[in-house]
């Protein structure tokens, strides 16, 4: 844009004059920018990236494609604060860690030299074949990392590609880290109705951990660099024998609906590839089930049918079980009542409680809290749970929960019968906890993420709150309970892996501890934990 | 029969009574040999105790060669699978020579010959104009043909819908292309392709920016081209300028190289003032584009659509009264993108009419009234559909714009609908345009309807063509398959004109493209239906050949 120079024509006094009428300022001179875009790696440029400045006080930005070296420029910046540059390029990944800080650009300022990194993305490819060396497409590969699920450190799947007529398969675009690699199969077609004969016994392919494990145990994990290639990653695959798990329901009475009687691994939450499961309906006649097709392992084995659970773990090993017997007992309901302390609530319409089973299956029972803050918790069974909840107001939480008039102070809660009652307690006495958070170089520190954890035990163990701080390095958090706490800063984190204790631990030597009190209003200061602390601290985790 | 017996009761080896099938897998045209496919002999027949089929199931050999034994004799039909492979081409039934069906006596020894088709690869890069590479592209590969419905089981009659009998393009696969701009689409049956870009991805992530930034940013500026047109091989932008590919057998299409043009994305923004309730915004794309229909809902008066490339769009919406929540509030305009964001694109929001109804049985006729939906479409693209619930008394009511719509349900199977009267004046078809109607919607259904029925040829497809008065009315074009014995049946058909077809071969829609059906009209039988009359008839079997 060309700057027009107002002392230039014959009707320069005249524009002058109308400006100083109107009292208008003259538009504050555009800046510049100009930088690099950097493959974080080599160091070397990053070409034909496309870049955006960002400016985060008013909302809007500018877009540009850097040259084949990587340079960039954004000609005509309006001044201000809270700028932030972005830059992404195929074949990269967007590099957080790495990004520049907020920074501004005064009246006619040119702001040169900004660096903006991209980190290149890695690779891991190669091929699954059978037995004899053949190839074998359409099997599903999935690369697995550790992270943190439910307070639990889990594998969790993170991309999956199938293999192709050849038996490749490629997955790109990976940012470094330690990565495991499971194999399944395609489900086999179902067999025609009827009685099927094969000749010899019943094979197919089990689900495989790279290189050959049947399980997680036995997986060899592959540490990518950033930006690294790795090749054959080769799966050969062993058709392995299935076994029948048979057995009956001891006296059964049939049912209205079509139980189904259902094998499956025990732990609640594993991703769903591991879940290997299988199914069989229960005859009306006798109760008998008999689950095909599962290949060696340990399973839980559950039906439910007419409010009546039963569940057995059952070990396969080198042949079918036969004459399993699965005792029904009873679901019962529990129920409960919530009193508020404090302010009232103005209604429980969405207030919902659900009771999850901490190491069974699936089970769980819930409830919808009524108007007069009663509730009956449906199916519950002889096991113990967790509480969960929601739908309710941000300055409302759960202060104590008491089983049969015993509060149970870490959340955990042994039913056995529908004699059980609960009693829940909700308070709405929340507190605040604010800051302002300076960087390193002792500049405001922008976007970082601040974390407040429960301190010790206390119902809120798996709970944790987080904020991110603005331009001026300022947060604040609300809704928190009364008690003790610890707060964490970080450049950058994974918020949802703060949640298990194990997972803060290393960090705690650098978090402050505060007090909320009721209704009350907490200051704290903390120091940033850089991503480079993080990564040095999360490796002592492994 | 006693001889058996008595050699039963003897305690003869049972072996003496099974029987054996041997054969080859082989591929169809190459006859290669096919190891390790899969053999399946279905029972056809059920015996024992609850009475069942029995199935057996091999593995070929090196040789593609297999062999079963201890086979209880009856009826069964053998076919073969292995990945790579396909017994039939897409909309086409399964060619003969993938299966076959065998009587098996006691003792006896059966050989079977067994074909799979081959199929082949499209493999290639997509190479952008400005020399980047796309990764996440999706390259379909489409076939120009009639839909494919799924097959439905012998003796259940079809309703075929209008579309049925006109070809288009679909999807026979695909592949996201990956960081290198390589795809590869495998699996695909012989035969000619187009192959088709769509954007996967947008490339706004690299503008993307966490929560420091407002979640709706503004692009101030040129901007770099972000997004590319959708395109078909090798750089067309429509299907009429793109070139087949020609995928055979065992084959691959290697180096297939798709230039892609950069452009640059958009946004819309609209707003629809005057608003009772929350406002559901919707935005579709006219012509053969990028993305497929998306909308979403909001509840402010404004919205903005995002990533958008040139084109023709739609964008309408949709508002709800909740003091009044039977009457709704509709406005749509049509808005071009050339080379800058579209600013001040404002709805009229106007009340859309409401429409009720009956719909009665005349006479006695077993059906229920809830269950069934009255449904209308627009002939207008960019308009919703009108579906309306009927009650158990028969009554619905709709909300409609003041333009054309064409009635497409209810369309039943034990039931046929004999008029329809909008007010007192009774209408000569299913359009009604509710720009120039009003009153009541009544739709009559006949009590009186006739049945077809009749013999062609084994598994031959037959369609029910209607001819005449009342031909347009929902649910009169039919097809069923005739049994293994070639018999078929149309149970309740709407008294007229018709003329049936019995196709051995023809393409799943093809039966319902006029111009396709025009060559063999006089080998069809016209059949005259009377109310509650009854029509048996011998239908010649067409074989296409194509």
């Amino acid at each position: 844009m060309k700057l027009t120079r107002l002392n230039e024509g014959c009707f320069c006094s005249l524009l002058l004059a109308a400006a100083a009428l109107a009292g208008a300022q003259p538009a504050p001179k555009p800046g510049s920018v100009s930088g690099l875009v950097i493959n974080s790696v080599t160091k070397g440029p990053a070409g034909k990236a496309t870049v955006a400045l960002h400016n985060t006080a008013k909302g809007f930005a500018y877009a540009t494609v850097a040259d084949d070296a990587g340079r960039f420029q954004f000609p005509s910046v309006e001044p201000g604060p809270g700028y932030v540059l972005t830059a992404d390029a195929p074949g990269f990944l967007q590099d957080w860690a790495h990004r520049a800080r907020p920074f501004t650009v005064a009246e006619d300022q040119r702001v040169t030299g900004i660096t903006a990194p991209v980190m290149p993305g890695g690779a891991i490819a190669g091929k699954v074949v059978d037995a004899d060396g053949d190839p074998l497409s359409g099997v599903q590969v999935t690369l697995l990392l550790y992270g943190y699920e439910s307070g639990k450190r889990q594998l969790r799947p993170s991309q999956t590609q199938a293999t192709d007529d050849r038996g490749e398969y490629r997955l790109s675009l990976l940012g470094p880290g330690r990565y495991y690699l499971a194999a399944k199969f395609p489900q086999r077609q179902a067999d025609p109705p009827g009685r099927m004969h094969r000749n010899g016994p019943d094979l197919d392919y089990a689900l495989t951990f790279y290189p050959k494990a049947p399980d997680v145990s036995g997986a060899a994990p592959i540490d990518l660099a950033p930006g690294g290639e790795i090749d054959g990653i080769d799966f050969r695959l062993q058709k392995i024998r299935l076994y029948h798990i048979r057995g009956k329901i001891a006296e059964y009475q049939g049912s209205q609906q079509m139980p189904m009687a259902v094998a499956a691994r025990c732990e609640p939450g594993e991703p769903q590839i591991f879940n290997a499961s299988g199914a069989s309906p229960i005859a009306a006649k006798d109760g008998s089930f008999d689950i095909p097709r599962t290949a060696p392992g340990a399973y839980c084995v559950s039906a439910q049918a007419n409010r009546e659970t039963a569940r057995q773990t059952v070990t396969i090993t080198d042949r079918d079980v036969d004459n399993l017997t699965l005792t029904m007992t009873p679901t019962f309901p529990v129920k409960g009542s919530v009193a508020v302390e404090g302010a009232p609530l103005d209604n429980w319409k969405n207030f919902r409680i659900t009771l999850m089973a901490t190491v069974t299956f699936q089970a769980r029972a819930s409830a919808q809290v009524r108007a007069d803050g009663s509730f009956v918790l449906e199916n519950a069974q002889p096991l113990t749970y967790s509480l969960q909840y929601d739908g309710l107001p941000e300055n409302a939480y759960i202060k104590s929960i008491s089983l049969n008039g015993r509060e149970a102070p870490d959340g955990r809660i042994n039913l056995t019968s529908g004699a059980d009652t609960l009693k829940l307690i909700v308070a709405t006495d929340t507190g605040q906890v604010s800051g302002s958070l300076r960087s390193a170089n002792g500049g405001p520190a922008a976007g970082a993420a601040v974390v407040i954890a429960a301190a010790g035990p206390s119902l809120r163990q798996d709970r944790i709150q987080s904020a991110l701080t603005d331009a001026n390095g300022n947060f604040t958090l609300t809704g928190i309970p009364p008690g003790g706490y610890q707060v964490f800063a970080f450049e950058q984190i994974d918020i949802n892996s703060m949640a298990a204790p194990e997972y803060r631990q290393p960090f705690e030597s650098m978090a402050a501890s505060i007090t909320v009190h009721a209704n009350g209003h907490e200051t704290v200061d903390v120091k940033v934990i850089s991503a480079d602390q993080v990564d040095e601290a999360l490796k002592k985790l492994r | 029969m006693r001889a058996l017996f008595i050699l039963m009761l003897a305690g003869a080896p049972l072996a003496a009574q099974m029987a054996t099938v041997e054969g080859k897998v082989t591929e169809m045209g190459s006859g290669h040999a096919v190891r390790k496919a899969e053999v399946i002999l279905r029972g056809l027949t059920r015996t024992g105790d609850p009475p069942e089929p029995d199935n057996y199931a091999a593995e070929t050999d090196a040789n593609g060669h297999f062999l079963i034994e201890g086979i209880v004799p009856g009826k069964y039909q053998a076919t073969s699978s292995h990945a790579g492979f396909i017994t039939r081409l897409a909309g086409k039934p399964m060619q003969p020579a993938t299966f076959a069906q065998l009587t098996l006596a006691a003792g006896a020894h059966a050989t079977v010959d067994l074909k799979l088709i081959g199929t082949g690869v499209i493999s290639g890069r997509t190479i952008p104009l400005n020399g980047e590479i796309v990764p996440g592209a999706y390259v379909e590969a489409l076939q120009y043909s009639y839909p494919v419905r799924a097959e439905s089981p012998p003796g259940a009659v079809m309703a075929v819908l209008p579309g049925d009998g006109r070809k288009q393009l679909e999807s026979r696969g695909g592949s996201i292309s990956n960081e290198r701009g390589e795809f590869r689409i495998f699996g695909l049956a012989p035969g000619q392709y187009y192959l088709r870009v769509l954007e996967m991805e947008r490339r706004e992530t690299a503008i993307e920016c966490t929560s420091l930034c407002a979640p709706e940013e503004e692009l101030r500026g040129p901007r770099p081209p972000m997004g590319f047109a959708t395109v078909y091989y090798p750089s067309a932008p429509d299907f009429a300028r793109a070139t087949p590919l020609e995928v055979v057998s065992g084959g691959e299409l290697r180096n297939i190289e798709i230039r892609l043009h950069p452009q640059s994305i958009y946004s819309i923004r609209a707003t629809a003032p005057g608003a009772h309730g929350g406002i559901t915004w919707e935005l579709r794309s006219r012509g053969e584009s990028t993305r497929s229909d998306f909308s979403t809902g909001a509840d402010s008066d404004n919205f903005q659509f995002n990533d958008l490339l040139p084109g023709s769009y739609v964008v309408s919406a949709t508002s709800q009264d909740p003091e009044h929540p039977n009457q709704s509030f509709y406005a749509r305009q049509v808005v071009e993108i050339l080379d800058h964001d579209v600013d001040g694109v404002t709805l009229l929001l106007a009340p859309m009419k409401t429409v009720t109804g009956t719909v009665k049985a005349e006479g006695p006729l077993a059906v229920r009234f809830s269950g069934m939906s009255v449904e209308l479409d627009p002939d207008s693209p960019g308009a919703p559909s009108a579906t309306a619930r009927v009650n158990a008394d028969g009554a619905f009511t709709a909300e409609v714009l003041p333009e054309p719509y064409t009635l497409v349900r209810p369309s039943i199977a034990t039931a046929y609908i004999k008029s329809v009267k909008m007010g007192d004046r009774e209408l000569a078809g299913p359009n009604i345009d509710f720009a120039r109607l009003d009153g009541p919607l009544t739709i009559v259904l006949g009590a009186d309807a006739g049945r077809v029925e009749g013999t062609a040829a084994m598994g031959a497809k037959i369609t029910l063509i209607p001819s005449g008065a009342g031909a347009n009315w929902p649910g009169r074009l039919k097809m069923v398959n005739a049994d293994e014995n070639g018999k078929f049946a149309f149970p309740v058909v709407a008294p007229g004109e018709y003329k049936l077809f019995a196709w051995q071969d023809a393409d799943s829609g093809a039966p319902f493209d006029p111009e396709f059906r025009k060559p063999y009209d006089s080998q069809g039988v016209n059949v005259k239906v009377e109310p509650n009359g009854r029509s048996s008839v011998q239908l010649p079997v067409i074989v296409t050949g194509k």
